[in-house]
C-alpha cells in the first residue's frame, strides 16, 4: 500500500492525494542596529503604512483592478511596501521569564506580488515577506529576515522572475536604513 | 504520532536527516561587515495535492484553527504568568492552534487581472508553544507563527505547501528549540490529516 502525505500507510487519502517534498537552501540575513528595539520599530511603523485588510477585502470583492491598484499604491507610500501584519511577541517571552522584546512583521506590496504569482502561484508561501526584529535586555537590536531570493528559490518556477531580486535589494536596503 | 514520525524516517525526512541538514554556512556580507550576517540553510518544503474541494478544504482547515486576538498580547505582560497562559490557552483551536492572518491572494489576482483564482496564506500557530522555541533562541521568532498556503488545482483538488517547521528551526542549532519544533511538525501534520478528513467528509 503507498505511503500517505505523512507516511501512514492507511487508505484514507491515499489513492487520492501526492506529496512532493523539495529541499533547498535559504539565508538568513541578520542586520544589528545599534538603535534600541523601540526606536527601530518605531521607524518600521512610521515608514511603512498598514494594510487596511477588510479595505483590500471589499475592494477586491469589488473587483475594480483600478480603485485596488490606487489602495495599494497609496498604501504604499513612500516605499511601496506596507505592512500586512505585526505581531508582539516579547509580550509572551517573558512569560517565560526571558528579557527580550520580539516583533514580528509580513510585509510587501500587493501589485509587485503578482510578479510572482505570474510564474508560481504557490509564491503566496512566502509572499508577504516576513521578518523580525527583536533585542535582549542590553543587547544590541537585530533584524532577521530570509533573503527573499533564497527563500523563493524553492519555487523553480520563479527563476525567470526579476521579483525576488528586486525585493532582495529594496526590502534588505529599506532595513538598513531603519537599522543605520 | 511516534509511528508518523518512524516511518518519515525511514524515507529520508526524520530527525537526524533534519540535524544533519541543519549544517550552516555563516558569512559575514562584505558589503558592512560588521552590521550585517547572512547564514545558508537547508529547509524542507511540503507539498501535496488532495482530492477535496477549495472550498471545503479551507473551511474544514478554519474550522480546526482558534482565534489569535493579536491585540490581547498586549495585556499579558500586566497579568500573572498563569493567568496570561490561561488567557492565550483561550485562543487555541481543538487541535492547539490559533489563526493569526488569512491572506487572500486568489482575490486579488482575480480583481486586478479578471483571472479566476482561488489562494490563501494562512498565518497560524500556537504562541506558547513559540516561545517554548524562541526563549532558547530569538531568531525562532521569524519562523513562527507558521505560514501554509493552499490553492485551487482544478478538477477538484487543492494543492497545500509549507515549509517543514523543524526544518526552519534546525538551522538555529539549538537542541532544545529543535525538539518542540519537532513536536510542531507531528502537530501541523495533524491537523492537515484532520482537515482532509473534514473536507472530505462534508
Amino acid at each position: 500500500m503507498p505511503l500517505d502525505l505523512f507516511g501512514y500507510e492507511s487508505c484514507w487519502c491515499a489513492s487520492r492525494m501526492a506529496t512532493l517534498r523539495t529541499k533547498f537552501t535559504c539565508e538568513l540575513v541578520t542586520i544589528w542596529s545599534k538603535k534600541s528595539f523601540a526606536q527601530v520599530t518605531t521607524e518600521i511603523e512610521a515608514l511603512l503604512q498598514r494594510y487596511d485588510l477588510a479595505e483590500l477585502a471589499r475592494l477586491t470583492a469589488l473587483g475594480d483592478a483600478a480603485k485596488l491598484a490606487a489602495f495599494v499604491k497609496k498604501t504604499g507610500e513612500p516605499t511601496e511596501f506596507a505592512i500586512f501584519f505585526q505581531l508582539d511577541q516579547g509580550s509572551t517571552q517573558r512569560l517565560a521569564g526571558i528579557p527580550i522584546e520580539s516583533r514580528f512583521y509580513l510585509f510587501g506590496n500587493a501589485t509587485i506580488a503578482q510578479g510572482l504569482f505570474r510564474y508560481s502561484a504557490t509564491a503566496g508561501l512566502g509572499a508577504p515577506v516576513r521578518f523580525c526584529v527583536s533585542q535582549h535586555d542590553g543587547a544590541d537590536t537585530r533584524i532577521d529576515i530570509d533573503l527573499p531570493s533564497a527563500f523563493f528559490s524553492q519555487f523553480p518556477e520563479l527563476r525567470e522572475s526579476n521579483v525576488p531580486a528586486e525585493l532582495d535589494a529594496r526590502m534588505i536596503a529599506l532595513l538598513e536604513k531603519i537599522a543605520g | 504520532m511516534s509511528t508518523g514520525l518512524a516511518k518519515q524516517d525511514a524515507i529520508g525526512l526524520g530527525v537526524p536527516v533534519l540535524q544533519a541538514m541543519a549544517e550552516i554556512d555563516c558569512h559575514r556580507c562584505p558589503m558592512n561587515d560588521e552590521d550585517k550576517i547572512t547564514r545558508s540553510y537547508a529547509v524542507s518544503q511540503v507539498e501535496f495535492t488532495v482530492g477535496v474541494s477549495y472550498a471545503d478544504f479551507t473551511r474544514a482547515f478554519e474550522s480546526l484553527l482558534g482565534r489569535m486576538d493579536a491585540r490581547a498580547l498586549t495585556d499579558l505582560p500586566q497579568m500573572p504568568a498563569e493567568k496570561a497562559r490561561a488567557k492565550l490557552q483561550t485562543f487555541v483551536g481543538p487541535l492547539d492552534f490559533s489563526l493569526f492572518q488569512k491572506i487572500d491572494h486568489g482575490a486579488i489576482v482575480a480583481s486586478l487581472y479578471g483571472r479566476h483564482a482561488h489562494a490563501m496564506t494562512y498565518v497560524f500557530g500556537n504562541a506558547l508553544i513559540a516561545v517554548e522555541m524562541t526563549k532558547h533562541d530569538l531568531r525562532a521568532g521569524l519562523h513562527v507563527p507558521l505560514r501554509l498556503f493552499v490553492a485551487e488545482a482544478g478538477d477538484g483538488h487543492v494543492r497545500v505547501t509549507y515549509d517543514r517547521p523543524s526544518s526552519l528551526i534546525a538551522s538555529l542549532g539549538s537542541a532544545e528549540a529543535n525538539a518542540v519544533a519537532r513536536e510542531l511538525d507531528v502537530k501541523v501534520e495533524r491537523l492537515l490529516r484532520e482537515t482532509v478528513a473534514r473536507a472530505t467528509a462534508s
